[in-house]
């Protein structure tokens, strides 16, 4: 969870005529991003980013960041485009006006340099996305995307009442064509796109066991999933078992529950869902990946799955100590409740590496570290983490 | 005397012709003609089988309207060089039609929405023949027929080289009726009106792929489909359209504007490697 008040990051924000908040979002568009993949794979893409407002610099991230905003919010996003080429942002279903669609053709492309204010009000909760629509089939493809998520009628509710949640996760499905995000300047005929990679917010395979993607929760919980999918194929989300869960709302419109254990997700849909543990149990949600144009089954993503006896209880509570993000490129940031704390960095077979002593919350340096799996001990505490 | 009585003979002989012709005429039905052929666009060449409303390819299928619950009749000629299977959407059994055969064809009724009448012979699936029907729907309204192929794969099916799709199937013509220029406003796949009305987007995936078409600046709900009965009433901005599926949406505007729809598969809204282009059109919406 703490994935996704990392990325939100909303700069100002006051109250405009007692419905909801005027929300202030600094984008910056980046065609600089580098990125090495679990398989050691080094791969470039384009995105978004956050613009810190003193550096006035961003970094890129895949996928953008996370842009959330209540119900009756007044949305203003600044994007800078600090990139060669001209990119937009298109919000995807939250239907807003001709000026703010962000389609070159019929609103405006934001040339390199140049500033463009998008603005709307967030007039219906649910699951959302954004991404660039210039040369769209490249464009996305490279990474230009990410969720908008517009909160319910109150704190930890979908929509109503009627679909109130104790634990919060969003998964966006996504997929890479290796070529382009290897060689974007030759992209070659866009209609032989292939998804060579199969992703689950930016990471797949085994980045996302060691990611904290994982669901975790008491099996007292009642969970909320938004699962939106930006890729050119379908998804097909199955719960496990130990699960029961509805879709409530899809496309950020309510519809009558209905109980689901295999949900299939077609580009540019979203839904959210509610589900209730039935027991305790370790499990996945399994994520299929399908070509539409000969439905060929491409590969498939485990979301992992920890529902514990205990009420309310996950290992986010059980940790004394906290680490994100994960996976980096740099460095992490680490938390621990008790200062001076010693941190260990083993190799994936249980060599020390290195260690460290921190005094307070701190950005800790691995930039030496090769790009792979590693372990950190803080205390009794241990983090599988993975540098990208 | 006797001439007298001949010529008021062949008066009234005439005016029963005449009531006959006009009663005929009245119940005349449409005769779909399932013609093939090869067709461009830009330098693109291609074969597409259709059901048009004569002998003259068109690249678009023909649109047929009836009222609700009333015997819907119309005519199949097979204007093609091979026989044709044509599959009714009334759930009964496929019929054979030969070369320059016809057969006339009563289907008692149908529920409101929007469905297909489908050759199943691979020249036919595969090349997009299928016409659509319309039943009862009326005001303001407009029909998409999808399709997309691989314009090589086209002559094989053509030929009777291949009868299923490869592997590998790499499409790259993604038409709306048989169009693939979203700014020729003068497209029959253009969606008009005004903020608030009430605006019946019919759709038939004569495809053989599954077609997720994302609107830009509205919601539509689903009110009809012959595939997603357990999504009728969902209001969506994104969903699929599967194989040879019929469906029926309901636009109200609620803001004026000009705004794309297209196909979020995105590899469907290029044409000859331009973008944008394909499965893509516009909804023009006026104050």
């Amino acid at each position: 969870m703490k994935r996704f008040f990392f990325y939100i990051i909303l700069v100002s924000c006051f109250h405009a005529n007692g419905q909801g908040s005027l929300k202030e979002v600094f984008l910056q568009s980046k065609m600089d991003g580098e990125l090495t993949l679990f398989d050691g794979t080094e791969i470039v893409f384009w995105g978004y980013g956050i613009e810190n407002q003193t550096t006035g610099m961003a970094k890129i991230s895949l996928p953008g960041p996370t842009l959330r905003f209540d119900l009756g919010d007044t949305a203003r996003i600044q994007l800078r485009n600090t990139s060669p080429e001209a990119h937009t942002i298109h919000w995807h279903g939250l239907d807003v006006d001709q000026a703010n669609d962000g389609v070159g053709h019929t609103s405006s492309n934001v040339i390199p340099n140049a500033l463009f204010t998008y603005e709307f009000v967030c007039s219906e909760p649910g699951t959302y996305m954004y991404h660039c629509h210039v040369l769209t089939p490249l464009h996305l493809a490279m990474g230009m995307y990410g969720l908008v998520i517009v909160g319910g009628e109150a704190p930890e509710q979908l929509y109503d009442s009627t679909t109130k949640y104790t634990k919060e996760f969003s998964f966006l499905f996504s997929e890479m064509n290796l070529s382009w995000n290897t060689n974007p300047l030759s992209p070659g005929p866009f209609a032989l796109y292939e998804a060579d990679y199969l992703m689950v917010n930016g990471m797949s395979d085994q980045e996302l066991e060691f990611s904290d993607n994982t669901v975790v929760a008491g099996e007292n919980d009642t969970l909320a999933f938004r699962m939106a999918n930006i890729g050119y194929g379908s998804v097909r989300a199955i719960f496990p078992p130990e699960l029961e869960v509805y879709a409530v709302a899809s496309d950020g419109r309510r519809i009558i529950p209905m109980e689901t254990n295999e949900l299939e997700i077609f580009p540019g849909e979203r839904f959210d869902l509610i589900a209730s543990p039935l027991q305790a149990f370790e499990g996945v949600i399994t994520v299929d990946y399908i070509d539409l144009r000969n439905n060929n089954l491409l590969g498939s993503n485990d979301i992992p799955v920890i529902v514990t006896s205990t009420v309310g209880l996950t290992n986010e509570t059980l940790s004394t100590s906290s680490v994100y993000p994960n996976p980096f490129t740099e460095s992490v940031h680490i938390e621990s409740e008790q200062y001076p704390a010693t941190i260990d960095v083993l190799d994936n077979t249980g060599k020390l590496l290195k260690r460290l002593t921190v005094t307070s919350a701190s950005e800790v340096d691995l930039h030496d570290l090769a790009k792979g799996l590693y372990s950190l001990r803080i205390g009794t505490d241990i983090f599988k983490i993975f540098k990208r | 005397m006797v001439a007298q009585g001949i010529k008021i003979y062949l008066v009234r002989f005439y005016l029963i012709l005449l009531s006959i012709g006009i009663i005929v005429c009245s119940y005349a039905q449409d005769t779909l003609y399932i013609n093939r052929d090869t067709t461009s666009i830009a330098s693109i060449s291609f074969q597409k089988a259709a059901f048009n409303l004569d002998t003259n390819f068109q690249r678009r299928n023909a649109v047929l309207d009836f009222p609700e619950n009333t015997l819907i009749e119309f005519v199949v000629a097979n204007n093609d060089t091979i026989p044709h299977e044509v599959m009714l959407p009334d759930g009964s059994s496929p019929f054979l039609l030969q070369p320059n055969a016809y057969q006339l064809v009563q289907i008692s009724s149908l529920p409101y929405g929007t469905f297909a009448v489908q050759s199943l012979t691979s020249q036919g699936a595969f090349l997009g023949a299928g016409a659509i029907l319309r039943v009862g729907i009326t005001g303001i309204s407009f029909t998409w027929d999808l399709w997309e192929q691989d314009p090589t794969l086209t002559y094989d099916f053509g030929n009777g080289t291949i009868t299923a799709l490869p592997a590998v199937y790499r499409p790259t013509v993604f038409s709306i009726n048989g169009g693939v220029d979203p700014m020729d406003m003068m497209s029959s796949a253009v969606i008009t009106g005004s903020v608030g009305d009430t605006i019946t987007i019919s759709i038939v995936n004569n495809g053989n792929m599954i077609q997720p078409i994302h609107f830009h600046g509205y919601h539509v709900e689903l009110m009809q489909s012959t595939q997603q009965p357990s999504r009728i009433g969902w209001k969506k901005d994104s969903f699929p359209v599967f194989v040879k599926e019929g469906m029926t949406l309901q636009l109200i505007p609620h803001q004026p504007g000009e705004f794309p729809v297209h196909n979020h598969n995105l590899v469907a809204t290029l044409f000859n490697n331009s973008y944008p282009s394909g499965m893509i059109t516009m909804l023009m919406i006026m104050p």
